[in-house]
């Protein structure tokens, strides 16, 4: 079993704004591990972005308010850290890249700037020396030794290329751990193609690390090796990805997937998982997923359930899932 | 028989950029055809004019030239009256419930202007909005509410409340579930294909979504660049696509692996 480059514990966040608070997050457990492309799936308002915006530090404190929970990087909590400590380890060891490009790009600056600014601040680079390295960066994320790239600014470039770009400051000093929050999702399906394709390539390059949060399962079945998915601010399953699309273990995996049209179901109806999701205020005693589920009894209404690990068909690995009906039990039971 | 069928259609926009006229072809003799009781595809990528061609149909722009004919008839040059009462034959549902609700007014007002205009009768107009708001499960409560109080899946099941209470025999809906999430995505479709069926519609459904239309639609049509550039039946186009661009879209989007 590979390494786990970085560990999230039982975190718990809400949100506080005028005398309504909203649990985004209710005990989340990840762990991701060296050289795993891990996909967090959920729906909006699931918590998923809540979530890997707090492992940089990015949560808005206030309303933002961390109940509970600890992030571990290299033995040592994030959660923990200072803004100067924070900073030293932000766009240096995990870097984070976003669904809109053009909002996170510096408008003013351009690419060469960008780019170089990172290794200025990271590494102690010098100008002649941040240019040189940003144009490897440039051929790196596929957009060729181009010395007059390196002067354009944001507004000059397509949507594919500002993620490019973005992606090129992402590296610039070598992280361990990349953070990608729905990276192609603003993207025509054509452009979409080519960035996944350049992710999976710079995985396999540098051993990277990417948490990669996305609504698309086919999305993140073309890409993950990991998979869990995210309901109401907690982790309901965690599988090796051909695991999780073959046999899934719990039911809103299971609609999840029933309700994705393919041409290859035509004329059959969608299965479709009743109902919305739950109110983010709400607290409900038993599991959150009960009142949309089509498995759940008194039990699930009452009482929440834990986490259990399960056998995976890699034998090395293991799989979780946080159900009383997984019909994972049926077949071997807990391990 | 074509319920709906468009001719050599024409659309150009003129635009000045920095004193400079420029001239954008946005519908260049687009050919399309909806068959009474089938759903219809219109695909392609951001700014190919699949929304100028439903603007053309519904009247909100005048075509350059070309025939829209509805029923044999041609609609693109109608009188106000005539307009009107055709409006209420061909009804659209838009990608975002929330641009096309007014905001300060209850659902219930919103849904009642369109057959307000129509002169239908108050408590005619009551009975036809109920009965729908109870066929895609939401109850007379919910008319109450503002848009802001729903959720956007509910908010678009009432945009198709809204639609089919003019008595609509040709729905257009533009990229009617693209804001919303898989599991309620689900639901709409569902919805949709079943409405469809009871009261004998023809839909055309314009989507960027290649998985969902090769899903959902009997016909598709590809547009690039203002013009169609490939359209058949959607078995046929998924397999065997004769242009080139077809199957590169198709092929790039990422499709579900499941047994089931």
């Amino acid at each position: 079993m590979k390494q786990t480059v970085l560990e999230i514990r039982n975190l718990a966040i809400d949100f506080r704004t005028r005398g309504r608070t909203i649990h985004a997050l209710r005990g989340l457990d990840l762990e991701i591990r060296k050289g795993e492309i891990h996909a967090l799936v959920g729906e909006s308002g699931s918590g998923k972005s809540v979530a890997s915006r707090a492992v940089l530090g990015l949560t808005p404190v206030p309303p933002g308010d961390i109940v509970s929970g600890e992030i571990l990087y290299r033995e040592q909590d994030l959660l923990k850290l200072d803004e100067n400590e924070l900073n030293r380890i932000r766009g240096s060891r995990i870097s984070m890249i976003f669904q809109e490009p053009a909002r996170y790009l510096n408008p003013v600056l351009n690419v060469g700037e960008q780019i170089g600014e990172q290794l200025r601040f990271h590494r102690g680079a010098g100008r002649r020396e941040a240019a040189g390295k940003a144009l490897d960066l440039l051929e790196e994320v596929e957009l060729g030794r181009d010395a007059k790239l390196l002067k354009a600014y944001p507004h000059e470039l397509s949507g594919g290329m500002k993620q490019r770009v973005m992606i090129a400051v992402a590296l610039a000093c070598d992280p361990e751990i990349l953070l990608a929050d729905e990276p192609t999702t603003a993207l025509d399906v054509t452009v979409q193609d080519r960035i996944l394709t350049l992710l999976l390539k710079l995985r396999d390059r540098y051993n990277l690390s990417i948490l990669f949060v996305s609504h698309d399962l086919a999305v993140v079945q073309s890409i993950a090796d990991r998979v869990s998915v995210i309901y109401a601010g907690r982790i309901r399953e965690s599988a090796d990805t051909a695991d999780l699309f073959t046999t899934p273990g719990h039911p809103y995996t299971t609609g999840l997937l029933g309700s994705v049209p393919d041409p290859c179901r035509r004329g059959k109806e969608l299965r479709v998982i009743p109902g919305t999701v739950l109110d983010p205020r709400e607290e409900p005693a038993g599991c959150a997923f009960a009142p949309r589920c089509p498995l759940a009894d008194r039990r699930c209404r009452e009482n929440r359930p834990e986490s259990e690990t399960f056998p995976a068909s890699d034998t090395a690995g293991f799989r979780r899932v946080r159900c009383f009906h997984t019909p994972l039990k049926s077949r071997g039971g807990p391990v | 028989m074509s319920i709906l069928e468009i001719r050599s259609l024409n659309k150009t926009f003129v635009t000045r950029r920095s004193g400079r006229r420029r001239v954008v072809h946005a519908v260049k003799n687009v050919n399309l055809s909806i068959a009474e009781g089938s759903i219809t595809g219109l695909v392609g990528e951001s700014g190919c004019g699949k929304s100028t061609v439903t603007r053309l149909i519904l009247g909100l722009e005048r075509p350059d030239s070309g025939t829209i004919l509805y029923r044999g008839r041609d609609i693109t040059r109608l009188s106000r009256r005539e307009r009107l009462e055709l409006n209420s034959k061909i009804q659209i549902v838009f990608q975002d419930p929330d641009g096309s609700f007014n905001p300060k007014k209850t659902l219930e007002w919103s849904l009642g202007e369109g057959l307000h205009n129509l002169g239908i009768p108050e408590d005619e107009s009551r009975r036809r909005v109920l009965e729908l708001t109870e066929r895609v499960s939401l109850s007379p409560e919910d008319l109450k509410k503002f848009p802001n109080q729903l959720s956007g899946g509910q908010k678009q099941r009432l945009s198709i409340v809204r639609a089919l209470s003019m008595g609509a025999e040709v729905l257009m809906l533009d990229e009617p579930v693209s804001s919303l999430d898989v599991s309620i995505q689900a639901q709409i479709i569902n919805l949709l294909a079943s409405l469809k069926e009871e009261m004998d519609l023809s839909l055309l459904f314009i989507s960027h979504d290649l998985g969902l239309v090769g899903y959902f639609c009997d016909f598709i049509n590809v547009m690039y660049r203002g013009e169609i550039l490939e359209s058949g039946a959607a078995d046929r186009l998924l397999t065997a696509p004769e242009k080139k661009y077809t199957g590169e879209l198709f092929n790039s989007a990422p499709r579900l692996d499941v047994d089931s």
